[in-house]
């Protein structure tokens, strides 16, 4: 019997996702990791309470004075702190909306899969309504039916493409379902929830968070919008689009205040995005 | 008589499909009733060539598709009358050896995980007695217990159909089903696995169900042969009387076929032509249009087994295949070498 000597080492299957890294993508998790660490911090890092007002600076330039490095709003609060904190919001929001999208997604297509017939054809007769109606139009309609309260908007955002998920999750366990493993697992006898968590959700998690990467930019600009529209989150809590929301007014004398949260939103959204598609590409087999 | 181990009566299952939306759905035949009994420690050989239905009717014994009419019955419970928990039981007395090593194992599982799998599921042993056992079992199928850590895409394709067998074996099933087991293996590595299954026969209490194409596999493996054509048993009996005098037109074919060493008596001649034609076989023999020796007859009565010694043979003229076959009269004339 030959002994297969190669083995893959701790550190280098460590390394290996970082290997042949694009600069851009490398730029991309810069990107997010900085956004990463402003979540966690805002409140500390904040040079001020974001709501202090000062009514004798008000309309700052940014980078011209030292205590207001982002310069200040109407109100003469500083926009840096309120950038710092919206982010933190935002973030929160995207992250737990993302989290509950893909778990309803998840397991809803998980269902579908596995009982198939009526039950898959209610779930999926759901899912293409869902995907017919532009959901913003939905969210509208909750929201102003309902009130805008955090917990209710969190959920809200979570629901925005679960049905993508879904279907996603519907399709690879019903062709994962077909592969040898799968079959050899029940031919041991191992029971299905076994099978689906312990056998299929290792082989699937590519797309699955492939997919994640690509609904959470969607999620970040979902909540931008409706709290623009002034349905989202409400003053005097701030988020992203908010600020953007109140910004849109003195654009012409102080652009700032608009600018640099929505700078923020582009640079997020569009680094996640990027990452998700490399992301596609490495898990894809045929494109390593 | 004891019981036997596995019993199949009249196992039928029909496919159908539907070419369009107005168009009548068609069925074919996977399976066409057959029967069988299978002893504990007997050995079964189920040959055809691809589409003849031998992986449908693998997967029809362990209860992995019902069939569309007959029964199967192990250890003298019906398939149809199993309760959930007698499946799971079922499920530990039988086991299956798929033919992809590679596609058979989970890619994010390591060796030993997969190897030991059954033996948790079915709480057949601790943690650490499964982590003992899984090491002997390895070591048992000429692996070492060192791979245990290792993934499938770091094994060699023998090591990994080991792997399989290992996994089938560990809760110490009474049947075993291999799917074409050896066939996606090199041939040296094929002979290596062919002696690790006989030696495993040898020393535990199991029946062999040998699914494949390959007849020179087959013969050093099992006692008893079923040659199928398009979902049907076409001929069976004993190993030694089937390839020694075999009394259906496609089993002579299939033996005429298998390659020899000897240049002199080589097969150019294919000895059939064609492939398998499942559309016109609603009546009469279904290897009619394939077959060098159809008559009238074969056309209008479906010819059913009948028995010849330790054979049984579903053909209209078996009596007129008398003689052992000889390799040379499907030989072309040798030729001188000037």
């Amino acid at each position: 019997m030959t002994v297969v000597t190669s083995s893959r080492t701790i550190r280098g299957s460590l390394r290996a996702p970082f290997r042949g890294l694009p600069a851009s993508v490398g730029l991309c998790c810069l990107w997010i990791c900085i956004v990463g660490v402003i979540g966690v911090t805002a409140r500390w890092m904040s040079p001020f309470d974001y709501l202090a007002q000062n009514p004798l600076s008000r309309f700052a330039w940014p980078f011209a004075s030292a205590s207001h490095l982002l310069g200040s709003d109407y109100l003469g609060r500083d926009v840096l702190s309120n950038v710092l904190v919206a982010t933190q919001t935002t973030l929160m929001i995207a992250l737990v909306g993302s989290v509950v999208c893909a778990l309803i997604g998840t397991t809803l297509g998980l269902l579908a899969a596995h009982f198939g017939g009526w039950v898959d054809n209610v779930l999926m007769g759901f899912a293409d309504a869902m995907a017919s109606v532009p959901f913003i139009i939905i969210a509208l309609g909750v929201l102003a039916m309902f009130g805008s309260s955090p917990l209710l908007f969190v959920f809200l955002v979570g629901f925005q493409n679960w049905e993508r998920y879904a279907r996603l999750t519907r399709g690879l366990v019903i062709s994962a379902r077909e592969e040898g493993y799968a079959e050899a697992a029940r031919i041991v006898g191992v029971p299905a929830k076994r099978i689906y968590f312990r056998h299929m959700l290792p082989n699937i998690a590519g797309p699955l968070i492939v997919q994640f990467t690509v609904n959470f930019p969607e999620i970040i600009l979902l909540e931008s919008g409706l709290s623009f529209l002034g349905l989202g989150i409400q003053p005097p809590a701030t988020s992203l689009g908010l600020m953007v929301a109140d910004g849109r007014t003195y654009l012409a004398i102080a652009w700032w205040i608009a600018a640099f949260p929505g700078v923020v939103i582009v640079l997020t959204t569009l680094s996640i995005s990027l990452l998700g598609d490399y992301l596609r590409d490495r898990f894809d087999a045929r494109l390593r | 008589m004891t019981a036997p181990l596995l019993r199949a009566r009249d196992l039928t299952k029909a496919y159908h499909h539907k070419t369009g939306v107005f168009a009548r759905p068609t069925s074919q035949l996977a399976a066409d009733s057959i029967s069988f009994d299978l002893m504990a420690r007997e050995r079964i050989g189920i040959v055809g060539e691809s589409g003849s239905g031998k992986s449908t009717l693998g997967r029809l014994l362990l209860g992995l598709t019902s069939p569309t009419r007959g029964t199967v019955c192990f250890e003298g419970v019906d398939h149809d009358d199993r309760s959930s928990q007698d499946w799971i039981a079922f499920r530990k007395r039988t086991s299956l050896v798929q033919q992809n090593p590679l596609a058979a194992l989970n890619p994010q599982m390591t060796i030993g995980e997969q190897v030991a799998e059954g033996l948790l599921v079915h709480r057949a042993a601790s943690k650490a007695a499964a982590q003992e056992r899984t090491a002997a079992m390895l070591e048992r199928v000429g692996l070492s217990s060192a791979m245990m850590t290792r993934f499938p895409h770091q094994m060699s394709g023998g090591q990994r159909q080991r792997v399989v067998i290992a996994r089938a074996l560990i809760l110490d099933p009474k049947l075993v089903v291999f799917d074409e087991a050896v066939s996606a293996l090199d041939v040296s590595v094929q002979a290596q696995v062919v002696a690790l299954l006989r030696s495993l026969w040898q020393e535990r209490d199991l029946a062999y169900v040998f699914i494949t194409h390959d007849l020179r596999i087959v013969r050093h493996l099992v006692d008893r042969i079923a040659v199928m054509y398009l979902g049907r048993v076409i001929e069976t009996g004993d190993i030694r009387a089937v390839y020694e005098q075999p009394r259906h037109p496609y089993t002579r074919a299939l033996l005429a076929s298998v390659p020899t060493i000897d240049p002199s008596i080589r097969n150019i001649e294919p000895p059939i032509k064609g492939e398998l034609d499942p559309d016109k076989v609603s009546q009469g023999c279904a290897f009619r249009s394939r077959c060098p020796f159809a008559i009238d007859r074969c056309t209008i009565e479906t010819p059913l087994l009948r028995a010849f010694g330790a054979q049984r043979a579903a053909c209209h003229r078996s009596e007129e295949f008398a003689g052992p076959m000889k390799p040379q009269a499907a030989a072309p004339p040798r030729k001188e070498l000037a």
